[in-house]
């Protein structure tokens, strides 16, 4: 679970993701100008970079192992 | 010493959803100098970025007032304030039409997608006074809306800062500090009033990754001496599925078609009145009762319900932020709920900082709005909060606080004063080892999340939680180790949500009965001689304390009635 890969190829450095991110898991590399993943373990799998991105070029995983809550 | 970043200004806003950009905007359309903090980003912070977006909106002379104050006030128990359910009520219809005159782009509501409103269980909307109209705003945009308004009314933004600590000057609000969470530079705003809307506190479930209602108003608040309000109710919703994130919103429609089994296979619900308002409640039973888990049956979904959800589902995913997560085959088979889970599906706390009708704390300058504001609107069960609250709040704190800067002085800070508190909100930064704010993180939910902590209470277990979450308090979180300023944001949220965890059982501890969203094992039923009143948590010199505000006389329920009229909604053993 969690924001799995952000293509670099794909991206086309609008920073969308970055600002969206309200864990502020995602980055732009400055050298190229393309968002990167820089705090994999904050990601709270909202999937609001994945669906903003307007060049499809992040993908978020939907797997997960669930949590024991009630026993 | 003087801080990397020094601000000046009438009025500090603290958290940019939807309650902090209503005040940010109206306090500047008003003349005032206005800062607006936001730890995340303006605009598309906040669980009001994933809330639904439309406000419920009486009209006068359409609607009833007296019944939907009377619906309010019986699924809160009486522990309403009736003075907010009303004002909210009456002027949340003005407070969309600032927002559509802000520019923010309106929502027809298609028949298809009315689907949602139909998850108001049958049972509860036959004793509804009757749907209020609907005020919606466009999906995901609307708040992108409102922070392009508040740029060009003059508002100054200022994105990924978390403030730590408010700052006072005898017993007066003077400002805020804390931090820039990327560049991790010290920011102190000196400011004659600070509007607290950084929303609510919670605890889902560990190893879930949500990190939203940390506390942090709520928590810089009480630090500087504000009350705390109403920390024992909220918890109300079960979550969703284990199988998070792929939950289907249809699954909240499937919630109200009361599809729940128990782990013996029995349709559990109808043996509860209570289930009208709390899955929660009623699923923690029947697991305390050995009978778990919990699971939604879809296959005993009817055909047309089946078509709700998937209705439902097409509606809410629909240019809407879990869009990749639907999936339309969860509309069958066997799920296991789990408690919080899922993004937007869970429950909240609706305690704060306490607040009167002008949304002024007990701190002159401090004001709160939106979930912040301990408002008590909603008493012990949910029935009006959401959006609209945080519009109608987040007014009436701009309108307040303009009137108090239009006599406050700025006060002066002196620079030892910010270098301590510098020292302070970086120490975690200064460690060369010691705890990770994820570690401290786990352990918390881990202390908090158990059904037998804050779902069904008891004194002996809640004191077994407050000597756990001291510790944490007291020995682990003042010797957590960040490794860059990203971190040290979640260490001050850690912080933040572990005083919350305190709030919480102490308030849970003191409240010595049930009612509503509130269930005691040792004090299985409600006791209005003794609790009509609300809960206040305060600092003092010799910790938190706990006090007792009285709901005034004539809002109480007729106590010549017998108990049972009085309320309708039987706990366990009743």
């Amino acid at each position: 679970m969690s924001i799995q890969r952000i293509d670099p190829e794909l991206c086309v450095g609008c920073g969308i993701c970055v600002d969206t991110c309200i864990m502020d898991v995602i980055r732009m590399e400055e050298a190229d100008h393309k968002a990167v993943i820089k705090y994999a373990n904050d990601c709270m799998t909202c999937f609001c970079c994945e669906l903003e991105c307007p060049a499809k070029a992040i993908s978020v995983s939907t797997q997960v192992k669930p949590p024991l809550s009630w026993g | 010493m003087s801080p990397d970043k020094l601000f000046s200004t009438d009025i500090l806003v603290i958290g940019g959803g939807s309650a902090g950009l209503v005040a940010a905007i109206k306090s500047a359309e008003a003349g005032k100098k206005v800062i607006l903090i936001e730890k995340s980003y303006v605009g598309k912070a906040g669980v009001s970025y994933f809330a639904w977006p439309d406000m419920e909106v009486y009209k006068e002379g359409i609607h009833d007032l007296k019944k939907h104050m009377d619906f309010v006030i019986q699924a809160g128990e009486y522990v309403n304030n009736r003075d907010w359910v009303e004002i909210i009520l009456k002027e949340t219809g003005a407070r969309y039409q600032d927002l559509l005159s802000w520019g923010v782009p309106p929502r027809s509501i298609s028949e298809e997608e009315k689907v949602r409103y139909s998850h108001v269980p049958k049972k509860i909307s036959d004793k509804y006074a009757g749907e209020l109209d609907h005020g919606a705003m466009a999906h995901k945009t609307w708040l992108g809306s409102l922070r392009t308004k508040a740029s060009q009314t003059g508002v100054t933004i200022l994105d990924r800062v978390m403030i730590t600590d408010l700052i006072k000057q005898g017993d007066v609000i003077a400002g805020a500090v804390g931090f820039h969470t990327r560049e991790g530079d010290f920011y102190c705003i000196k400011a004659k009033a600070v509007i607290i809307s950084t929303g609510s506190g919670n605890f889902k479930t560990a190893g879930e990754p949500w990190h939203q209602w940390t506390a942090d108003g709520e928590a810089m608040g009480y630090r500087a001496g504000a009350e705390i309000t109403g920390k024992e109710f909220g918890h109300k919703d079960v979550g969703s599925l284990s199988a998070f994130p792929t939950v289907p919103k249809g699954v909240a429609k499937a919630h109200s078609c009361r599809i729940y089994i128990n782990g013996e296979g029995n349709d559990y619900m109808k043996e509860y009145s209570l289930a009208l308002h709390s899955n929660m409640l009623c699923a923690a039973f029947e697991i305390h009762a050995g009978r778990g888990p919990i699971y939604l049956d879809f296959d005993r979904l009817t055909p047309e319900d089946r078509q709700a959800c998937v209705n439902f589902v097409d509606a809410w995913g629909r240019g809407y932020e879990v869009g990749k997560a639907i999936d339309y085959a969860t509309v069958t088979g066997k799920r296991e709920v789990i408690w919080g889970s899922g993004v937007g599906c869970t429950g909240w706390g609706w305690g704060g900082i306490r607040v009167n009708t002008k949304c002024e704390s007990n701190i002159p300058g401090l004001y709160a709005a939106g979930d912040s504001a301990g408002t008590c609107a909603a008493g012990s069960m949910e029935a009006i909060s959401g959006i609209g609250g945080a519009a109608v709040t987040g007014n009436i704190a701009a309108q307040n606080a303009v009137h108090y800067v239009g006599t406050a002085q700025e006060l002066d800070i002196d620079d030892a004063r910010i270098a301590r508190l510098k020292e302070q909100v970086f120490s975690p930064l200064s460690r060369q080892g010691g705890f990770s704010p994820a570690y401290v993180t786990e352990i918390l939910r881990s202390l908090m999340v158990p059904y037998f902590v804050v779902q069904i209470k008891k004194a002996d277990r809640l004191q077994a939680a407050i000597t756990m979450v001291s510790f944490v308090e007291e020995h682990l979180i003042p010797r957590m180790k960040a490794v860059d300023a990203h971190d040290l944001r979640m260490a001050h949220e850690v912080r933040n949500m572990a005083l919350d965890a305190e709030i919480v059982l102490r308030s849970s501890l003191f409240r010595t009965e049930s009612r509503g969203s509130h269930y005691r094992e040792d004090y299985p039923r409600r006791d209005d001689p003794n609790w009509l009143a609300w809960t206040i948590a305060q600092r003092t010199c010799d910790g938190m304390v706990m006090s007792k505000q009285p709901v005034p006389q004539n809002w109480w329920p007729d106590l010549s009635k017998p108990y049972k009229e009085r309320y309708t909604l039987r706990f366990p053993g009743e």
